[in-house]
């Protein structure tokens, strides 16, 4: 079983949940921009959370299936398109659930106005995993890099799904949504104290907007300058997915899934777990907010979202 | 020095001293060891740095309270127990060519330390070097101990292209670049070992801790062990 790719789209890379334990060999941890919407279309198409899809950014690709196949989708607003029929344009994330015919061509049109759709396939995308996960980190060409087209994607075997209930669209709607909020919650990165009061200020009471240099290694800020503490003020030390770096220039960047594991500009916030679904969905010209929060403050609401969305879709067992 | 935070709502920032010393990296080696060795609930990457080291948790699972708790106590422990200098490490030894045209910067770094080639290639290759960790890209290990008299800016401005494998020496640092990227380190020499490999496991060659000696080859030799690979 396999999909063809007709036409890639503008990024369209093959995602699971990314290869975490291995930041001390240097390799970054990666995995999907949005997690929430990658496991959402996940527990759609009745796979494992951590199983892989597609990653689609900006514009969709033209996909073909050998086979019938059930696809979902999850993500961003984005126009889908089959023969005969369209579908999406409404408002709020996209959510779908479908059957595709053999030899039906899937073409999912521009994405919007977040950045991030998941597909995800019943049995999920088969290629090889590299180093426990089958990521693309296309800087280094791990696990491959973007599609192209007339790449054929290999399916697992898709498992029956046995009296699977109709999901509550509306309310998991309701739970991207507000994922998707662009007011980022945020804890003290591993240099807030290296920061003066005003420039803390200064990160918390703008409204950033993101330059046109984006990228899943990092969003590059535009707003007023922000005062960074004087250089060589700080060690080169781990950095994750979300930290806010202030470089000299005074201009953040907000680390991205496929970072380098260690940097040497300091680091004022750490973007919340809770809120690494909306750092994803963001996008050239994206107006955002930063929010600060103690750990326990962004560790309950990540527990609350969590309880939500599995009541609203659980697990497969 | 011990000093814990939260750099993150999901990782803590472990400091044990406040320079790059060696002093800093025999204690970043035992917390690091030490958290590497415990079964920490949660914990899903740990990675050492100059003077400190993470600690990653699923943060789902996280209870931030018994987590830093947990930490606490451990990078004690292994703080009382650590020497004053990085111990034992693997000695690995690297094949290096010096020759043409794998060392297209080896005459500027020569003319910039007022040595001969042959010169630095001696002081290059007889020195001992640590791993104190890896980042940049994967399998990329900083090493401590380049020679003072070989220490030479980087290039005005970086190449785009910089083979998989080649040697450089970038200010006060040395290095192998683990796969082809962009770099602006000066080029002295060129390995034919795989410095990262995917298939393998591990899939870096160094590792923290590790001690790294250069051995000068001839580029005869260079392409029988590439020819091997």
């Amino acid at each position: 079983m396999s999909l063809t790719v007709l036409k890639p789209g503008q990024h369209t890379s093959v995602q699971d949940l990314g290869r975490p334990g291995h930041a001390w060999q240097g390799v970054t941890p990666g995995g999907a921009a949005d997690p929430l919407a990658l496991r959402i279309a996940n527990r759609l198409a009745g796979n494992a959370d951590d199983a892989a899809g597609l990653e689609i950014t900006l514009v969709g690709p033209t996909l073909r299936a050998d086979r019938a196949v059930t696809i979902a989708l999850a993500g961003a607003q984005a126009g889908l398109t089959g023969p005969g029929r369209a579908q999406g344009g409404g408002k709020g994330p996209l959510l779908m659930l479908r059957n595709v015919s053999p030899g039906e061509e899937i073409a999912i049109g521009p994405v919007g106005p977040g950045a991030r759709v998941y597909l995800s396939v019943r049995g999920g995308v088969a290629t090889q995993p590299v180093l426990g996960s089958r990521s693309a980190f296309g800087a280094v060409g791990l696990g491959g890099g973007p599609l192209r087209a007339g790449d054929v994607i290999p399916l697992g075997v898709a498992g029956e799904v046995a009296g699977a209930a109709l999901p509550d669209i509306a309310g998991l709607s309701s739970l991207l949504s507000e994922a998707h909020e662009p007011t980022l919650l945020c804890t003290p990165g591993p240099h807030f104290r290296e920061f003066s009061p005003g420039a803390i200020d200064a990160l918390l009471q703008t409204e950033w907007t993101v330059g046109p240099r984006w990228d899943r290694m990092g969003l590059r800020l535009e707003g007023p300058p922000v005062a960074a503490p004087g250089a060589g003020q700080v060690l080169t030390e781990a950095a994750l997915p979300g930290f806010v770096q202030v470089p000299e220039g005074g201009a953040p960047i907000i680390l991205g899934p496929d970072a380098p594991v260690t940097g040497g500009y300091p680091v004022a916030l750490a973007v919340a777990s809770v809120s690494l679904p909306a750092l994803g969905q963001l996008r050239a010209g994206s107006r955002l907010r930063l929010a600060l929060a103690t750990v326990a403050e962004a560790g309950r609401r990540l527990r609350e979202r969590e309880a939500r969305l599995d009541v609203l879709l659980p697990t497969r067992p | 020095m011990l000093q814990i935070d939260w750099s993150s709502d999901r990782s803590l920032v472990i400091r044990v001293a406040t320079g790059d010393t060696p002093e800093a990296a025999a204690r970043v080696g035992a917390v690091w060891s030490a958290l590497r060795g415990a079964a920490l609930a949660g914990l899903i990457d740990a990675t050492p740095a100059y003077a400190s080291v993470s600690a990653v948790f699923d943060p789902a699972r996280l209870d931030h309270d018994a987590a830093l708790a947990a930490v606490r106590s451990l990078a004690r422990r292994a703080l009382d127990d650590a020497g004053e200098s990085a111990a034992g490490g693997r000695v690995v030894t690297i094949p290096a060519c010096y020759e043409a045209p794998h060392a297209i910067d080896l005459p500027a770094v020569a003319e910039h330390c007022g040595l001969s080639p042959a010169e630095v290639v001696s002081a290059h290759s007889g020195a001992a070097y640590r791993v104190r960790f890896l980042g940049f890209m994967p399998g990329f290990a900083y090493l401590s101990g380049l020679p003072a008299v070989l220490a030479t800016p980087r290039l005005p401005a970086p190449r785009t292209r910089v083979p998989a494998g080649s040697v450089g020496i970038g200010g006060s640092q040395t290095g192998v670049y683990p796969l082809e990227s962009p770099g602006g380190w000066r080029l002295i020499a060129r390995t034919p070992t795989a410095i990262f490999d995917p298939r393998r496991a591990p899939a870096a060659l160094l590792a923290p801790g590790d001690v790294v000696r250069f051995a000068p080859i001839s580029s005869a030799e260079y392409e029988r062990l590439r020819g091997r690979a």
